[in-house]
């Protein structure tokens, strides 16, 4: 995995002008979807990757229903730890809607920035 | 990640004296700065720096230990430089355990007497036939992928509690891991009155002296379902990527005021340590990184181990030279941390004064037929130790004891004002689950267990059936960066 060899984030891998025309073009084609980035955080040492980064997700799902999707995309048990974390903090209004949160917390490119993790190990 | 660890365990091999980071806040100021201190609950003046003292000694502390049983027999004698979560769990455990079975009043005094108290001590024994020992704890941990000597997280110690507190018929208390950020009362309000697993399973507390519980045992039974059982609530919470995010000070400042609040276990990164207090922006904490020798509480004197032995802290304690036989053990790594965050040398332990008992026990009485041999010095912190609030590490959990339904209720009346006291909100609170979450599965023991582990991952959210198909995780590939997966 990540051991080997640094994995490029999205947007080191995608210039700004790329990622707005991005933006531009799926909201002129799915309007009512929310365009996302989940990204696993860089330390992370025991969730596995996601094999893609970009998501599409319905306006009216809930942060608590994301957290669900992503937790089964992953494959996790339910007392495994994960965290979605937006800005360097856990999201956890989860009765709201990832149409409220875009309003929010949306990029300057128009995509909202998720990252996961469990927690660390101590010794 | 294995060999990581492995240079972990080396390094922290490498032996530091006491002085180096054990220290106490000897110079008061760090505490007076702050007005009000709040350890546990209760609330002190910072002018009473020797109640602060007092309070802090009596928490059962743990520490690395070395030279017990060999775990699974032919396993380490040691968990120096592996341990410490799993320390803290104990101490956090430990102080739920003291709130269930003590009194609010009761203070610490070395060598008590008191039978309940050594009841409880001696459930955290090093050896197998202890109930919450190192040994449990890290054969308990191989059921959440964890093998024997590598680091737990807070949330899988948290796990594997919730798992060993079934078998401990005398407390009869269940824990509740709260996930995703979220306290769910429906939840909590299953896991309470979930029925115990079959009595067969759980004989190992019961054979150690219990005073109280003739009597007790067939009152309360095992066939009740609607008993509200003492309940220990663990939120595994992550608050920040790297570094604790400031704007979460406030709210835990607040959770030190709650009467349910039994402590925090995190840390800072890599060293785990058990915080009991608050002071402004300083964390007061248990450091379990000193590896004392190991010593055995038990009933029967012949079963301990030679006094000599066991009574080297004790006696360097009491001593005025300034030899400590107790090694702290950190990783250089952590060690400019280490300086920042307490940074005030302290006295050695060689001066520090335990409370005494009027009698000194130590010396047996001649007179007696059976020499009390009970030495519990090496579980109680002569030290006042803090951290700072931004030197944490932001993975940790929080922790509530309700012995009751009231207390829940009491609770429930009190988080709302205590997690919005920051923004974003600490975690959430709930009523019921969120739509889409899996149904709640209280924990009741491994029979059950079973039912629900299942071949790894697999167990479904059917409700997310519609929302998802399975995909492989293959090794990413980035070509698709130009195409949008829909969530739908």
């Amino acid at each position: 995995m990540s051991a080997s060899g640094y994995i490029p984030s999205f947007k080191e891998r995608k210039n700004l002008a790329e990622r707005i025309r991005m933006v531009e073009d799926i909201k002129r084609q799915q309007p009512d979807k929310i365009p996302i980035i989940i990204e696993r955080y860089e330390g992370e040492r025991y969730l596995p990757l996601l094999d893609k980064c970009k998501y599409l997700v319905p306006n009216h799902i809930t942060v608590a229903e994301l957290m669900q999707i992503v937790r089964r995309r992953l494959q996790l048990h339910p007392d495994q730890a994960f965290f979605l974390l937006l800005n360097e903090k856990s999201i956890v209004s989860n009765s709201m809607t990832i149409s409220q949160l875009y309003q929010m917390e949306q990029e300057q490119d128009g995509f909202l920035y998720m990252v996961y993790a469990s927690q660390p190990t101590f010794g | 990640m294995e060999q990581l660890q492995a240079i972990h365990h080396t390094v922290m091999e490498t032996y530091f004296s006491l002085e180096a980071g054990f220290t106490d806040i000897d110079n008061a100021s760090i505490i007076e700065r702050a007005e009000v201190v709040h350890l546990l609950g209760q609330e002190f003046s910072s002018k009473e720096i020797d109640s602060i003292k007092d309070f802090s000694t009596s928490l059962i502390w743990f520490t690395y230990r070395k030279n017990f049983p060999a775990i699974g027999g032919t396993g380490p004698t040691s968990d120096q430089g592996w341990g410490c979560m799993l320390r803290c769990g104990q101490m956090l455990l430990a102080q739920a355990l003291t709130k269930l079975h003590l009194d609010s009043s009761w203070k610490w005094e070395r060598n008590s007497k008191d039978e309940i108290y050594r009841k409880l001590l001696r459930m955290f024994q090093d050896k197998r036939t202890s109930l919450f020992s190192l040994h449990q704890i890290a054969q308990m941990g191989v059921s959440e992928k964890k093998a024997l000597g590598e680091w737990f997280g807070p949330n899988t110690i948290a796990q594997v509690l919730k798992k060993l507190v079934i078998y401990d018929d005398w407390s009869k208390m269940a824990i509740h891991v709260a996930m995703d950020n979220i306290l769910i009362s429906s939840d909590v309000r299953e896991m309470a009155r979930a029925k115990p697993p079959c009595k067969e399973l759980s004989d190992i507390s019961s054979r150690e002296y219990n005073p109280q519980a003739n009597g007790e045992e067939e009152q309360n039974g095992h066939t009740h379902e609607d008993i509200w059982k003492p309940l220990l609530i663990i939120v595994p919470l992550r608050l920040g990527l790297t570094v604790m995010n400031r704007c979460y000070l406030k709210a835990i400042q607040e959770y030190y005021k709650l009467p349910q609040c039994v402590g925090i276990i995190g840390g800072r990164p890599n060293h785990a340590v058990y915080f009991y207090g608050i002071a402004k922006d300083k964390l007061l904490y248990l450091d379990p990184h000193v590896c004392q020798e190991s010593v055995t509480v038990d009933k029967d004197p012949m079963e301990a181990i030679p006094s000599d032995q066991a009574s080297t802290v004790l006696s360097s304690c009491q001593s005025n030279t300034s030899q400590v036989s107790m090694e702290y053990v950190d990783n250089p790594a952590n060690s400019v941390t280490s300086e920042t965050s307490s940074p005030e040398l302290g006295r050695s332990a060689a001066s520090y004064d335990y409370p005494s008992p009027s009698t000194p026990p130590a010396v047996p009485n001649p007179s007696s037929p059976i020499p009390d041999t009970f030495d519990d010095s090496s579980f109680h912190c002569p030290y006042l130790m803090h951290m700072d609030f931004d030197s944490l590490d932001p993975s940790l959990a929080l922790s509530f004891l309700c012995k009751s339904e009231e207390e829940y209720n009491d609770l429930i009346k009190r988080l709302p004002s205590m997690i919005t006291a920051s923004s974003p909100p600490l975690f959430e609170l709930l009523e019921k689950r969120p739509k889409g979450f899996p149904k709640f599965v209280p924990y009741v023991g491994e029979e059950d267990a079973l039912k629900i582990k299942g071949e790894f991952g697999i167990f479904t959210m059917t409700l997310f059936e519609v929302f998802l198909e399975f995909d492989d995780f293959g090794d990413p590939t980035f070509n698709s960066d130009e195409e949008f997966e829909v969530l739908m």
